[in-house]
């Protein structure tokens, strides 16, 4: 049995029974068939380390309010998932073995989606493929932006900072308003939503006074239940542009975007992949190389020609008005034409009706990017090492080098990405794909992953988002007056969640009572 | 006469497998009027194994059992148990789908969807008690 600290087995019994009495007995699962469902399949290491001891799947906010209740008296710790699909990051795992699993999947409503003023209220459980079939089905005027995986949360997902392809990629940016359950059952409406019933909860941020908002994300101070975010209007045209590059552009190409997407003539990621992830893509690693450890550098010239890959690729795309999107793409090509080598490649279309691959850079939601899971064979899993750094070619180069050394020194592949996801940083989310079914590779990507973070945290640079298992690596990262921030957190916590009932350890935050458990 | 039309209209985007968003942009109500185990299949499965590329599923199950194998709704040898077995248990990179998210009786439907070819060829005993 999979407890947590605070409950002794003979509570178990009761806390289900209570549990059973709120949601109903089909909604909380204690079997190991059901149980296994929320283990991470993409664990660094052996999954049941972080076994959540069950899982209870509340339909409301009065639900949850009483299992809040339950949880209280017992001491139980909830680790709240929206859908539950934070792969490559934990998925549905607690950061604390035997925490039981608040599942708001049922919670699934589109509560509005407003055309002129270009929003959306949503709950938990709606994913973006929910999201883009409303919109469509309504042949509304708004895209929407989304990640990768489009089976994930429109409101987990902005929760953690995850990120996205259009110009509203960065989600915690776009996120206007949100009801939030705290740990004492207090239900609060952040920003205009302070205003009973007011038309500007998703219009405006701020309430009169301080925002909270930010401290809802990436952290356990309470339950969103509900959460605005904001949806592109439609543009007249979409210009898709593409680079392929050869291997010393790396540099140059980034230098030559920076500036561009600072003053706002690109206006979403502008992203650099090397052919480590396109060939992920497309092939499985035995169809490639079938030796150990990553492809010797001296085969890649060969792979290179034979799958017609540069070693480079940017992409990124123009929005907007026909005359306006001319403009910038001249401005676009003359950046370009200072790239050794560089091509560009562009595919217009209107912005009522893109290409079906397009992809997420049109806010298409899809599963594309999991066909890297096949590349490793057995239990195609992936973990994230996601650094972020200044907007560099110089700083983008010596990372391509070192971060390839370091991949191919544990024996993986390192599928490189220098993407300008804001204005003002570069982000490099990296994949170290593993098959998870094999338990040395899963630790070797666990080590590598120490080591990647060891080396970013030497450039007193940071992630922009971790595995579950890393929250208290990552989190030590932050030293400033000896763990000021931290500190803050922790005095936060202390007021808001007592008990510490709300996610236990999520990225290196405590409750008081186990701060001993902190890596 | 218009609800004909869809409905063909539906039927012909599936076979191109052009999925979600092919569907919906040439079709945005015809998934109304799938028989449910199809729309739910289409909903939840399609993402990752209807035809053509961008299909981690589709693509995976060519790799092992050939070009012609590949597509999980032309296939005319799945029972439906075995179809509820992967989908919550997962299989290879396919991850395990929770009850929260498909249902029991979602999933009965959509078992009962791929297995259909199947069950007309040879249809199974009845089989007791639930699916997993």
């Amino acid at each position: 049995m999979t407890l947590p600290p605070r409950t002794a087995s003979r509570d178990f019994a009761r806390i289900v029974a209570d549990l059973r009495a709120i949601v109903g007995t089909q909604w909380v699962f204690t079997e190991e068939n059901d149980r296994q469902a929320w283990r991470d399949p993409m664990f660094p290491g052996d999954a049941r380390s972080l076994d959540p001891c069950a899982a209870v799947a509340p339909a409301s906010v009065e639900e949850i309010r009483a299992i809040l209740k339950v949880a209280t008296r017992h001491g139980i710790p909830l680790w709240t998932v929206s859908t539950g699909k934070n792969y490559a990051y934990g998925g549905a795992s607690p950061a604390l073995k035997g925490t039981l699993v608040l599942d708001l999947k049922r919670m699934n409503r589109i509560l509005e989606v407003n055309e002129e003023h270009g929003y959306a209220l949503v709950e938990p459980g709606v994913t973006y493929f929910d999201l883009y079939r409303h919109v469509k089905e309504r042949g509304l005027k708004l895209w929407i932006d989304c990640p990768s995986p489009g089976w994930a949360s429109v409101m987990g997902n902005a929760l953690e900072r995850g990120l996205g392809n259009t110009p509203y990629g960065d989600h915690a940016a776009m996120q206007c308003g949100m009801e939030v359950v705290l740990a004492n059952g207090d239900v609060v409406r952040t920003g205009m939503g302070s205003v009973q019933d007011s038309p500007l909860w998703q219009l405006q941020k701020n309430p009169f006074g301080p925002t909270f908002d930010g401290m809802f994300m990436q952290s356990n101070f309470g339950i969103v239940t509900k959460m605005g975010i904001w949806l592109m209007p439609e543009p007249e045209v979409f210009v898709q542009c593409n680079a392929p590059l050869q291997e010393d552009a790396l540099g140059p190409i980034v230098d030559a975007l920076a500036p561009l997407r600072l003053n706002g003539t690109i206006q979403n990621p502008a992203t650099t992949r090397s052919w480590v992830g396109a060939l992920m893509g497309q092939a499985t690693r035995r169809e490639v190389y079938d030796g150990p450890g990553a492809i010797p550098r001296d085969l890649v010239p060969q792979i290179l020609k034979k799958r017609n890959l540069p070693w480079w690729n940017t992409g990124f795309s123009l929005y907007g008005y026909e005359e306006v999107v001319d403009a910038h793409l001249k401005v676009v090509r003359k950046a370009l034409a200072k790239v050794p080598g560089a091509e560009l490649l562009t595919r217009k279309s209107p912005g009522n009706k893109v290409p079906d691959n397009a992809g997420t850079q049109a806010g298409i939601p899809g599963l594309a990017a999991f066909s890297t899971l096949n590349w490793p064979g057995g239990r195609g899993a992936h973990m994230d090492f996601s650094p972020i750094y200044v907007p560099s070619g110089k700083v983008a180069v010596s990372e391509y080098h070192f971060m390839r050394d370091l991949f191919e020194r544990h024996g993986f592949d390192f599928p490189a990405m220098y993407s300008l996801v804001t204005p003002r940083y570069m982000g490099c989310v990296t994949a170290i794909v593993f098959d998870a079914s094999d338990l040395k590779q899963a630790t070797a990507a666990a080590n590598l992953f120490r080591e990647a973070h060891a080396h970013v945290a030497s450039l007193k640079c940071g992630l922009y988002r971790a595995h579950v298992a890393f929250g208290d690596l990552v989190q030590g990262n932050q030293t400033f007056n000896d763990r000021a921030l931290l500190r803050l957190s922790e005095r936060i916590k202390d007021a808001l969640d007592p008990r510490g009932i709300l996610a236990p350890g999520k990225q290196g935050i405590w409750p008081k009572d186990l701060r001993s458990q902190r890596a | 006469m218009k609800r004909l039309i869809t409905r063909a209209a539906g039927a012909i985007f599936l076979a191109a497998g052009l999925g979600l968003q092919g569907a919906l942009a040439q079709d945005p109500q015809g998934s109304r009027d799938l028989p449910e185990g199809h729309r739910l299949y289409q909903a939840h499965c399609s993402y990752c194994h209807a035809a053509g590329p961008g299909r981690p599923g589709t693509a995976a199950l060519e790799r092992r059992l050939g070009k012609e194998r590949g597509v999980l709704e032309s296939r005319t040898d799945l029972p439906a148990p075995y179809v509820a077995h992967v989908v919550r248990f997962g299989m290879g990179a396919m991850i395990p789908f929770r009850r929260t998210e498909i249902g029991e009786r979602e999933l009965e439907a959509i078992s009962a969807w791929l297995a259909r070819a199947r069950e007309a060829e040879a249809p199974a005993p009845a089989v007791q008690g639930k699916l997993p």
